[in-house]
């Protein structure tokens, strides 16, 4: 029993990691933007096909997950350009629906791209086989992916808190109004973060790739988890949605161990009762 | 009505952002019937006083109380029921909405109609058109009542704003700088409305005019960084010397 | 009725002296005959669903056109209605004023719950709760196979039978019928928002949308107001639900998908949300160029995408503001009117 709550504990670690990655980068989105990202999980979903695309020209993985990164920031920026800012003057309303009308876009060229059925693909023999850490055993896919995510934080982390282009993005979202007096390009300083956000779920989604493979469906489902990510974290808060991702993932994995078929309505259950207490959410500030 | 009726009161009353103390142990108490002026350099707290006297913002520490009754936990819609009606110093209309909308929309609560109300139309309740006619009346708005609110001046949104404030059919009416951006006529006309109104209000004012608020106010207090420094009537604050230093010595 | 559901109300209605009462006539009469043609220019079913969508927009526009709540929950509350009324017309209870009453409850009190966790949460933050709880509602039935069928849908769901004194039972077997039924709840329930966005509760409403603590220092208690809102919406979004349930006999899992919810927004958005006749005119050109293009292409969504993107750039107001635009003359002749 210890060695399954633990092996689960590292798992939900691990899946936990990849869904900060993503939720990282709805936050930064939504900090700089102030517009919730609908097409955020058509992003992701777009990161694990185009990593798929490329490992399938037999090009190594990692040139994958560059490639999903790559891939969701242009999109991104295209995005930012035709979807978000011809509706800006408009509130965040009509944002948002452009932005959900693009993640239907997005969904159904990937299914005329690769088609209905899903596709899977296994780790570089790299990353194969499993793990011991003494007191349990992981997957090495799974380890490499929570080092790997964990790495992609702290990077992302040191941009925005150690450089110049890291300083505007934090005016840009404590301060927005004054962005302009500072003498930054705001236009520009928004399209990066939506680049940068976008990216983040692209690498979500490539990292993903031989867990869960990938589907038509899988942004929808992740685009929920993002959010309940997010809200958990607080939205006033640039990095509570890092812990709260690890959260999410370890409840949601230690859940399978009792009830399966709850592990996703779980994540639901658990950003109510985190509201009911804390309705700014765990690091947000009223 | 006794002649030193308190109507609101606040006692020791704090508010702070962050690390910043903006009304800092404030008490203070409003006479009724009387035109009481709140003078001070921006920044002085004015402003937050009068939000936390309205129940906007909530006391971190201190209590108010509204003649006999204490409103510190009171929500603002509860204070404005009180009798309670305030002014902003950023106008806020219902931009959306036709002046007279504006006012019928005070008028309604006023005459203490249900909000809940949504079976009958607006337009069936008769009792507070006459109340929201008065008030535009009181502030040459009649001629106006039907046109969009975003189309009108500034001047007439000011004079707007406080006539949706007289609609409320209050005791007491908090002012915050209502002659603020106003051109010499509009404040003329403001003055004269004011003045028009100490019979029948207590009247609390926050105003950067110091003509006017020596011309009208029977009692004023001065506050400076959050706190109080001087109160009394015109003609003692004029003579303050520490008055005059912090605030008229420009 | 004045059809004409802005939530400026007063001065249209009589407050001042005159009010265009002839447009007013002239617009039911427009609905109403857009009602009875329907049906003669598509598949009786795409009309159905025509009006089943209208219903369940109009009750959301309720929320994002007049309160300016933008709910992305609102598909919780049809679901939870077509399961509610789907559930006891699965059982054999097939009586009327029962099962719709039955769903209202329902809907509801689901919607006060979720109220209650959201409505104090203002903007973006509010959205991405109501769009949260909708998540959990999904889960929710997903998981409670014995009552919603699970993944599988809830099926074997009859029509309701309406027992009239005098007249006898009316079923709603045939199709045409049941699209007449629908109609008229329709218009029902356009009649009643119409009415809802015209009263002192409705003005509030928006006036609270516009100025939040205004609305509040004037002494009225807007949360609860936009509780009672949200109430409203999602009771008449469940009234749809339900019809949806009993128009295909089944109560499919995605009909309390989040989709749904998104879905609806478009509709009042793509129609516009300054009346009622946007939103119902958003869900008439959503589901027919669902029904239209689902026929020629399995990708369409694609092209609905396209669609709403389109509309959102080009025709931020809606569609109804193309047909509404006045000609000068008009809106001339009608400033002089009112002064």
């Amino acid at each position: 029993m210890l060695w399954l709550i633990s092996a689960q504990l590292v798992n939900g670690i691990a899946i936990g990691l990849v869904y900060a990655v993503m939720s990282f980068g709805l936050s930064i989105i939504k900090g700089l933007l102030n517009v919730p990202n609908f097409a955020h999980g058509a992003l992701y979903a777009l990161g694990a096909y185009i990593c798929y695309a490329v490992v399938s020209l037999q090009l190594p993985f990692a040139i994958g997950l560059a490639a999903a990164f790559l891939g969701a920031a242009v999109a991104g920026l295209l995005l930012d350009r035709f979807a978000i800012r011809p509706v800006g003057n408009g509130g965040y309303l009509p944002q948002l629906i452009v932005l959900f009308g693009a993640a239907l876009i997005i969904e159904q060229l990937l299914l005329i791209g690769w088609g209905t059925v899903g596709l899977s693909y296994s780790p570089p023999a790299m990353l194969r086989g499993a793990l011991n850490l003494g007191i349990t055993v992981v997957p090495r896919y799974i380890a490499f992916a929570s080092v790997f995510s964990a790495l992609v934080i702290v990077l992302v982390w040191l941009l925005i808190e150690r450089t110049k282009f890291g300083a505007y993005v934090r005016a840009g979202i404590e301060r927005p109004e004054t962005t302009q007096a500072l003498g930054i390009n705001v236009e520009l300083l928004l399209s990066s973060g939506m680049m940068l956000g976008a990216g983040l779920a692209g690498l979500a989604g490539g990292l993903a790739l031989p867990i869960v493979g990938a589907t038509s469906t899988m942004g929808g489902d992740m685009l929920g988890i993002a959010f309940v990510v997010l809200v958990i974290g607080g939205l006033g808060s640039l990095y509570g949605s890092i812990a709260a991702g690890i959260l999410v993932g370890v409840v949601q994995s230690l859940t399978t161990i009792v009830a399966p078929s709850a592990s996703t309505a779980i994540v639901y259950v658990l950003m109510i009762g985190v509201l009911l207490f804390r309705p700014q959410g765990l690091f947000g500030e009223r | 009505m006794t002649e030193r009726q308190i109507v609101l009161q606040a006692d020791r009353l704090s508010k702070r952002f962050g690390g910043n103390t903006v009304v800092n142990q404030v008490s203070i108490s409003f006479t009724r019937g009387r035109l009481h002026s709140i003078l001070g350099p921006n920044g002085a707290g004015k402003t937050t006083l009068f939000n936390l006297l309205t129940k906007d913002l909530t006391p971190d520490a201190g209590a108010i109380r509204l003649g006999d009754r204490d409103i510190t936990s009171a929500t603002p819609d509860q204070v404005a029921m009180l009798g309670v009606a305030r002014s902003y110093q950023i106008s806020s209309v219902f931009l959306e909405m036709s002046v007279r909308e504006n006012v019928w929309i005070a008028a309604y609560r006023a005459r203490r109609g249900n909000p809940f109300s949504f079976w009958r139309r607006a337009a069936a309740f008769s009792q507070p058109i006459d109340l929201a006619n008065a008030c535009l009346q009181r502030l040459d708005l009649l001629r106006i009542a039907d046109a969009p609110v975003k189309e009108l001046s500034y001047g007439d949104q000011r004079l707007l704003e406080i006539s949706v404030t007289l609609a409320c059919a209050p005791d007491v009416i908090l002012l915050d700088e209502p002659t603020a951006g106003l051109s010499g006529k509009e404040t003329a006309r403001v003055k004269q409305v004011i003045r028009s109104l100490k019979d029948e209000f207590s009247i609390i004012m926050i105003e950067h005019n110091v003509g006017i608020v020596m011309d009208l106010s029977d009692e004023i207090t001065v506050m400076n960084r959050g706190a109080v420094v001087a109160h009394g009537g015109p003609d003692d604050i004029r003579a303050n010397r520490d008055v005059r230093e912090a605030y008229f010595g420009r | 009725m004045n059809a004409d559901g802005e939530p400026a109300g007063v001065s249209d209605a009589g407050v001042s002296k005159s009010g265009p009462h002839l447009v007013s006539i002239a617009k039911v009469a427009c609905v109403i005959a857009a009602v009875a043609v329907l049906p003669l220019m598509m598949p009786i079913n795409i009309a159905t669903e025509i009006m089943i969508f209208g219903i369940f927009a109009m009750a959301t526009n309720l929320l994002i056109g007049t309160a300016g709540l933008y709910s992305f929950g609102q598909a919780a509350f049809f679901g939870a209605g077509g399961y509610a009324a789907g559930f006891l017309l699965a059982h054999g209870w097939t009586s009327l004023p029962l099962v719709f009453g039955f769903a209202v409850v329902v809907t509801g009190l689901l919607a006060a719950a979720v109220g209650l966790v959201s409505i104090k949460r203002v903007g973006i933050y509010f959205m991405m709760l109501t769009f949260a709880c909708n998540q959990l509602i999904y889960y929710a039935a997903y998981s409670w196979r014995s009552v919603t069928g699970g993944e599988d849908g809830l099926a074997g769901v009859r029509r309701p039978v309406l027992e009239l004194p005098f007249v006898g039972a009316i079923p709603f077997d045939d199709n045409r019928v049941f699209y007449a039924f629908t109609a008229v709840l329709f218009l029902v329930a356009m009649a009643f928002l119409v009415r809802v966005v015209e009263s002192p509760f409705g003005l509030v409403l928006a006036a609270a949308r516009q100025n939040t603590r205004r609305a509040a220092s004037l002494g009225y208690p807007v949360a609860k107001l936009q509780l009672v809102a949200f109430i409203i919406a999602g009771a008449v979004s469940g009234i749809a639900g339900a019809l949806f349930g009993m128009l295909y006999r089944i109560v499919p899992i995605d009909s309390v998908h989040w989709f749904g919810s998104a879905y609806v927004v478009f509709m009042v958005v793509i129609g516009g949300t300054r009346s009622m006749i946007g939103p119902a005119l958003g869900a008439f050109v959503f589901i027919w160029l669902q029904g239209l293009l689902s026929l020629t292409w399995s990708r369409w969504p694609l092209l609905l995408g396209l669609f709403v993107v389109a509309t959102m750039i080009f025709q931020p107001d809606g569609l109804l503001a193309l047909l509404t635009k006045r000609p000068a003359w008009l809106s001339g002749r009608r400033e002089r009117s009112r002064s």
